[in-house]
Order: C-alpha cells, then structure tokens, then sequence
C-alpha cells in the first residue's frame, strides 16, 4: 500500500484518529508520519512520541527515531537506549523523557497521578501541602461566594480551582 | 564464612516459624519499597566509584536508623559465591545482587524481617518479611524504617509520579507486597488455573517462590500488586491481604472437599509415597524434595498422621535449598554430592520428627 499523503512511499504508519467525532484512518509512510506528527498545530512533541513509541512494534526495519535525539542531560542516556534495557538512568530521566514517560506509566499502571506517600520533609511534600491548603482555602472561598450571591466571584473562583486541580 | 552468615544459618529466620496468621496457606508475607538518591546515577549505569559513593551512604543511614538495630552489615564482593547464594535462598537478596557484587551491599536487621539491598536496580531496596499473613503490620514496619532512612539520604521523588525508580513498573510508591501461598489442594482439584487467571483482574500477578521470573515450585506462589502507581500505600496493602484471604478460604474449600469426596485416597497416596520417599531416598533434589514437603504440609492439614510438624516442614524447606546443604556441610558440593547429603538430612530430620 502506498503513502496516503506523498503516494510515493510503501505506508508503514496506520494511523487512527478522531477529528469532529468521526474517525479516520490513513496510512502514512515513515517521513510523512514524523512529518505530519511534528506540525504543531497538528500535535505537540510529546504525542509524537507517544504515536510513535506505540507504534514501533508495528514498524519493520529501524525502529521510529524522534525527530531530534532525546537524551537525558544529566547522565546521557538515550531514550533508545531506556527502550532496549528498560531501565533509566537516573532521576532527571523522567523530566528528560516526561512526554514519552507519561504515556508509558498510564500503559503500565493505569494512572499517572501517584497517591502514595512522599519523603518526609521533601520539596515535593511541601508543595503537596501547600496545593492541599490552596485547595481548601478556595473550596471555602467558592462555598461562601455562592451563599452570598456572589456570582462573578464564585465563577472566578472555580476556574482557579479547575486549574488547580 | 563471616561471624554474621554463620549466626543466621544457626538461628531460625522469622518467617520459618508457623505462628502468623492463616499460616496454614500463607507462609509468609513481604512488602518491599524502592528508593534511590536525588543525585546519583542509578546503579545500572553507575561506575564503580559512584556505587561506592552510595553504598558508603546507605550503610551510614541504616546505622543511624533505630529500626536496624544490632543488624549486620554484608558487602557483597566479601562473600564468596555459595554464602551470597545462600541470603538468596533467605529471600534476603536477589539473584541479581548475588550475581554481580562489586560495590553492592546487604543489611539484615535483627531475625531478618527488616533488610535493606544496596545497588539492585535501585539506590535501595528495603523489605520486611514475616510468617503468615502480616502484610498491613509489615508495612506499618517498613514504613517507620523508610522515614528513618529518609532522614539521613534524599530520596528521589516527583509530586505528580512519587519515588522515582529505575524501572519505570516501580514509579511511585515503589511497593510491592506480597504473599508466598502454598495451594496445593486447588492445583490437585484443576481449580488453580482458574483462580490464577483472575488475579490481573484484581491488579495482582503470581509469580514463582524466588519472585519475578522464576519457575513454580511444589505449589508455592507469590502473590502481589502489579502496579505503584495510582494507589496509597494503605490502600495496596488492604487490596493484596482482601485478596489473598479470599484465596485462603478457597484453598481451604478444596483441602476441605479433597477430604471428603473419592479424591482423599489420591492425596493421601501422594502424602504417604512422599513421605516413603524423603524418609527413604539416598539421593534427592531439591525440587523433588520441594514437591513431597508440599504434599506433606497438604497432608497435615488433612491431620493425617505424619512425623512432622508444620514447623518441620517450613525449615525443611529453607534447609534443604542448595547453598544452606553447602554450608551446613561446610564446603562446596556438587549437584550429586548435594543430593546425597540432603537425603541424609531428610531422613535424620524426618525420624526425629
């Protein structure tokens, strides 16, 4: 089958989406793919991985490389690399790969929001807290505008809220 | 072999003793978290100085931390093969960290319920492992232990993923409990299968008695969580105890039918022609020997007459694996020397009973 969009290539991407409720389905070849992928109007880099890092077990050949090689600044692993071993190499791989990363734990565990503990006393524990307070003093503030019959407030205030959340 | 390995092997670890709860399927519970540095490398891609750099740490911290007290303090490359072998069997370390020492480390806390690995896949990996089915109190433990460990190293955390980890099946919670179940009434009724293929449902995985990809051994299973992420500690740890008492009482229906019906006669076959054998034999595997102690243990719960007690058995179990024969014998065996003097064991231990 030839490239949908270039009619000059074999396809190797078949790709499924829903625009306007309806679905559509193409079958693109490998440099129209990552080049439709990378428009961003169409999607951000970080669907591009995620379409690609899904697919790359339909594709024969090379794998799908990412448009410009992605590598963890601290330790220098490669997101390749992460794919043939599984293992990363240290904690900043996760905001170096926070795109592809993100998709991936949803695969894995079904959610990507962790409900655990955190280290004592951390940054992260601290900002938990404060987000928690945050939380609490808008739900309170959202409460008391609505009893009052302050609209606009209260309007104001769930937006804030939905942010947050 | 180091003063603390030669301890252990005389004492009973924790979790051989038959006084937990449900200890007549669960043998023991584990729940085991995994931790790395802000700062280092994780160890897969760490040179050498920089797992020293951290093994140096985590030894530091788990001096400090009141839950390790009197534990000892095992380097890895200063054991030899069969006693590194040997805390692999005590379910202490992994067959990884057995495999490549160098700058890897075990602590062992007092009757070995708390430990701590050192340059796994991860910084650290802390475990706490006791008799029958103790999951919500053994998190309880681990839990105080992490803090105290937090309070001397800085673990690696993100708000929205928790504690990061190498692999990323680990992300947030970094928990995994687990059960070791021994089923060997729903397996000779066909019902295992069943029961098995509803775990995922329930976000659980059965693995083998040593953990990820080891093979199924006389009927012992380890259940446990399949994912960390999503979930609080708490609410995982209630999931996999629900869960595996309802596995409980449906090995316990079909010991109960197996008791009753036509199939009696078969299991009580099975029971006494291992009990011929292990009382018997003059060269035994240990997977054969693992296969009649299950049958055996199946068979005390029936209370049919045997000499042995569920606590026999268990320490059957841990003393007949490979490299607890090699160190009881004191030196290295080979596979038929080892057979030999197992069958020894058994039928000394066996008579005794």
């Amino acid at each position: 089958m030839l490239c949908s969009d270039c009619q000059t290539r074999e396809a190797q991407v078949f790709l499924k989406q829903i625009v306007n409720s309806q679905v559509t389905q193409r079958a693109l070849c490998q440099e129209c793919a990552q080049r439709l992928g990378a428009a961003p109007a169409a999607s951000p880099d970080a669907l591009l991985m995620q379409v690609l890092a899904g697919l790359e077990s339909l594709l024969t050949g090379a794998p799908a490389e990412p448009r410009r090689p992605v590598q963890c600044p601290t330790c220098g692993l490669r997101y390749a690399k992460f794919q043939e071993t599984g293992r990363l190499g240290c904690a900043d791989c996760y905001e170096a790969f926070r795109g592809p990363l993100t998709d991936l734990l949803r695969r894995v565990h079904g959610s990507d929001q962790h409900r655990g503990k955190l280290p004592k006393g951390s940054r992260e524990a601290k900002e938990r807290l404060q987000r928690g307070e945050e939380l609490g003093r808008l739900e309170r503030a959202l409460k008391a505008a609505i009893e009052a019959e302050r609209f606009e407030e209260a309007a104001a205030l769930r937006d804030k809220l939905q942010k947050l959340q | 072999m180091p003063w603390s390995l030669a301890n252990m092997l005389k004492v009973k670890m924790g979790w051989v003793e038959p006084r937990g709860p449900e200890h007549d399927v669960v043998l023991s519970s584990r729940v085991r978290v995994a931790r790395n540095l802000r700062r280092n490398p994780f160890p897969s891609v760490a040179s050498a100085k920089a797992s020293a750099t951290v093994l140096a740490a985590a030894f530091d911290a788990a001096k400090k931390a009141p839950a390790l007290k009197g534990a000892a303090f095992l380097r890895l490359d200063e054991l030899e093969a069969v006693e590194r072998l040997f805390l692999v069997e005590r379910r202490l370390i992994s067959q990884l960290l057995a495999a490549e020492p160098k700058a890897r480390g075990a602590v062992v806390g007092e009757r070995e319920i708390l430990s701590v690995m050192v340059n796994e896949e991860d910084h650290l990996r802390a475990q706490a492992i006791d008799s029958g089915l103790c999951v919500k109190e053994l998190w309880d433990g681990l839990d105080r232990l992490d803090e105290q460990l937090s309070e001397s190293l800085d673990f690696a955390a993100d708000p929205r993923w928790g504690y990061l980890t190498a692999c990323p099946t680990n992300t947030g919670t970094g928990l995994r409990a687990s059960a070791l179940v021994h089923l060997p009434a729903l397996a000779l009724t066909g019902r295992l299968n069943g029961v098995l293929q509803g775990l995922p449902r329930l976000g659980l995985s059965a693995r083998g008695m040593y953990g990820e990809g080891t093979k199924v051994i006389g009927d012992f299973y380890q259940i446990s969580n399949a994912t960390t992420l999503g979930r609080a500690e708490g609410t995982v740890v209630d999931e996999v105890s629900a869960a595996v008492k309802a596995l409980v009482a449906r090995e316990r229906d079909a010991r109960k039918s197996l008791a009753e019906d036509e199939h009696r006669i078969r299991l009580e076959d099975l029971v006494y022609r291992g009990l011929g054998a292990l009382t018997h034999a003059r060269c035994i595997s240990f997977e054969e020997t693992m296969q009649h102690l299950s049958y055996l243990r199946a068979g005390l719960t029936l209370e049919l007459k045997l000499p042995a007690t569920i606590e026999l058995l268990n320490d059957l179990v841990m003393l007949c694996q490979p490299a607890h024969i090699q160190l009881l014998a004191g030196r290295e065996l080979d596979a038929v020397q080892r057979d030999v003097l197992r069958a020894g064991l058994l039928r000394k231990k066996l008579k005794a009973g």
